[in-house]
């Protein structure tokens, strides 16, 4: 899968190279973070390359958010595209996780809630 | 004994215990107790109703004697003067004749007789055989004159009530100023039921753009029924009086009926009543229609580009059900030559033999067989053929409106086009597909807000998957998309064929229980302004997604 996991001052930022997250690519779309999951570690989604993302995405995202909270970890998605906007705001996204517009405001407001 | 009771209905089942042990079958009919406690006369006579053997002073009952008179003497039809020989010959056949009912059998039947000094009285005669005495039968006698009265006159009064509601009917409920349009020929047809039942329908022109089709329908019969009609149509024309509007548009739907609701609701709630009916706007230049319906019928559509039908149905309770409810006004797109009929259910549930109903499906199948008719004539042939469906004429006012949409001048420019996909499992290939084909035609004509057309296009994206999900049925199948951009309205058609889904419920957020599926359908009502089902023959099915546009790219 198509991905970039980097870490900045002990958060870690996935940013998916998929253009489209559907049903097809979900399984195995946040394997990269299971370790940093189970440690209940602090994430960033950066949305910023994804375009499309469909009901079985959506679920797998509200999946994640779910893992991490459980876990004791936080989250916080950024960069989403317009398309991927309208769909967090249908469902009202921003109730259960921060969107950020971009990812340095994402890095900042965790750091900031770990100080 | 038991036989006998069984016989007569309404043979007093209380005797003391002592008579009936010393009384004989014969003696037990003599008993003019029974008599009394029947109001009428138990005699014993022969097979053919002419020599009475016993009881005979009970017919001073039926003549009016004082109590304890001599029987009266001679035939029975000579005693009660019976007038109508053909009635009497039908309750004692000859035998032999092997015309008449089975001689064992009950006969029963009311024939009139003129009783010496008491004139002309209706007498109810039941007779069947004495068992164990062959040759004989029992016959019980009343005097009906008064009931018979009543009836005629309660007749009387029901056909004057009839009259009177029809009359409203023809003046108030029914009638309206015709309404030109370049683009709908229509056509209205009203028959009141011999009872009259309070149907109301309008064709009005509120705004340049639209005209407004109004058909319902009051519970019950009657002038009652057609008082609550025009109390309804008062409260309808009332609201949209003092409604305020812009220059040359019309009130909203839903205010129009949010109004008449606040109006209309107390009336029904105070006389128990119940109103169904359905409001239809058809906008001449965006060919496209919205609607609003409280309970009532469906509207048949039938589609002359694909020489289909369907059934137009909402999701809201009749007026009167309960105080106020949060009703929805759904939108559909037509097209040149398409037809709507509107009517109630009259017509849909007039009973025909065998327990039958002229239904919805026969309307479609009419409407297609005879698209090409004009409306009046659609109208006229409907309603022909539901008289000749029904047994014995309409039980029910039976009232139509048949709208034909004609060639539009000028024509208006539109987006539209349409894909045939195969739905497999999953649908990915098929969703990708629609998915660049719709953002292309948004991004030429779509909203001016890409988040908008995001949106959009991810409703429809999960329509589709949703369809092959649930609407095949766990099948394979195809699904024809047709969409459309036209004055400012996106429509969005999926035809398929497949079993019943509930597609116009809306969930409740599945986000705040951290759901990993099930937002599709909250995405699709999150995003469309109208989300909804027809069905057609069979098990063909159209899910409508329909959004307005305000900001539609040029």
């Amino acid at each position: 899968m198509d991905y970039e996991l980097t870490e900045s001052n002990g958060i870690s930022v996935l940013k998916p190279g998929l253009r489209t997250v559907d049903q097809n690519n979900v399984p195995v779309l946040f394997e990269p973070l299971r370790p940093i999951l189970e440690a209940g570690g602090r994430i960033v989604l950066d949305l910023s390359k994804v375009q499309f993302i469909n009901s079985a995405g959506l679920g797998a995202i509200v999946g994640l958010i779910r893992d991490v909270e459980q876990k004791g970890g936080q989250i916080r998605v950024s960069s989403p595209l317009p398309t991927v906007k309208a769909l967090f705001n249908m469902v009202h996204l921003s109730s259960i996780v921060a969107i950020d517009e971009d990812t340095a405001a994402a890095l900042s407001a965790l750091a900031r809630n770990n100080g | 004994m038991k036989t006998l009771q069984r016989l007569f209905r309404h043979w007093p089942g209380t005797m003391d215990e002592r008579k009936r042990q010393k009384q004989s079958q014969s003696c037990v009919v003599e008993e003019s107790a029974f008599s009394i406690i029947a109001q009428g006369a138990f005699l014993v006579c022969d097979d053919s109703g002419q020599a009475v053997f016993s009881g005979a002073e009970n017919l001073a009952i039926v003549a009016g004697l004082p109590r304890g008179s001599p029987g009266l003497s001679g035939s029975l039809p000579d005693a009660l003067g019976v007038l109508d020989a053909e009635a009497w010959a039908a309750l004692f056949p000859v035998s032999g004749s092997g015309s008449g009912p089975e001689k064992g059998s009950l006969r029963e039947d009311t024939v009139s007789c003129r009783i010496p000094g008491k004139g002309t009285r209706f007498i109810r005669i039941r007779n069947a055989p004495v068992p164990g005495s062959p040759g004989r039968r029992l016959v019980f006698l009343k005097d009906e004159t008064e009931l018979s009265e009543s009836r005629e006159r309660l007749a009387r009064a029901q056909s004057m009530d009839a009259d009177a509601s029809a009359r409203l009917q023809a003046a108030v409920l029914v009638n309206g100023e015709h309404v030109d349009s370049p683009v709908l020929e229509y056509a209205c047809s009203a028959m009141p039921s011999k009872l009259v039942d309070g149907d109301f329908l309008d064709v009005m022109r509120l705004a340049p753009d639209c005209v407004d089709v109004l058909l319902g329908d009051v519970m019950g019969k009657g002038m009652d029924a057609a008082i609550m009609g025009v109390v309804i149509k008062v409260g309808l024309f009332r609201s949209l009086a003092v409604m305020s509007r812009a220059e040359g548009s019309a009130p909203s739907l839903r205010d129009i009926c949010a109004a008449t609701e606040r109006v209309i609701t107390p009336h029904l709630l105070a006389r128990r009543s119940i109103a169904t009916f359905s409001y239809m706007r058809l906008y001449e230049t965006g060919f496209f229609a919205e609607f609003v319906d409280f309970g009532h019928t469906s509207i048949v559509h039938y589609r002359k580009a694909t020489d289909s039908c369907r059934l137009i149905k909402g999701a809201d309770m009749p007026l009167g059900f309960v105080e106020k409810q949060a009703f929805r006004s759904f939108l559909f797109p037509y097209r040149e030559g398409d037809l709507f009929v509107v009517f109630s259910d009259g017509l849909s549930e007039c009973p025909g033999q065998g327990g039958t109903y002229f239904g919805e499906e026969r309307i479609m199948r009419v409407a297609r067989s005879r698209a090409g008719l004009p409306p009046r004539e659609l109208c006229d042939t409907l309603v022909r053929l539901g008289f000749e469906f029904s047994e014995s004429g309409f039980a029910d006012d039976v009232s139509i409106v048949c709208v034909r949409v004609l060639k539009p001048e000028p024509m208006v420019s539109e987006q539209a086009g349409s894909l045939n996909l195969l739905l497999r499992q999953g649908a990915v290939h098929a969703s990708d597909k629609l998915r660049k084909a719709l953002t292309k035609v948004l991004d030429t004509a779509g909203s001016t807000d890409p988040v908008e057309n995001g949106g959009l296009v991810l409703a429809c994206v999960e329509a589709l998957s949703n369809i092959a999900e649930h609407g095949l049925g766990g099948l394979s199948g195809h699904c024809l998309v047709e969409w459309r951009i036209r004055s400012g309205l996106l429509s969005v058609e999926f035809n398929y064929k497949g079993p019943d889904f509930d597609w116009l419920a809306r969930p409740q957020s599945h986000i705040e229980s951290y759901a990993s599926r099930g937002y599709g359908i909250e995405i699709m009502h999150s995003a469309m302004d109208s989300v909804l089902l027809c069905k057609g023959f069979g098990n063909e099915k159209t899910l409508v997604l329909c959004r307005r546009l305000p900001c539609q790219k040029k």
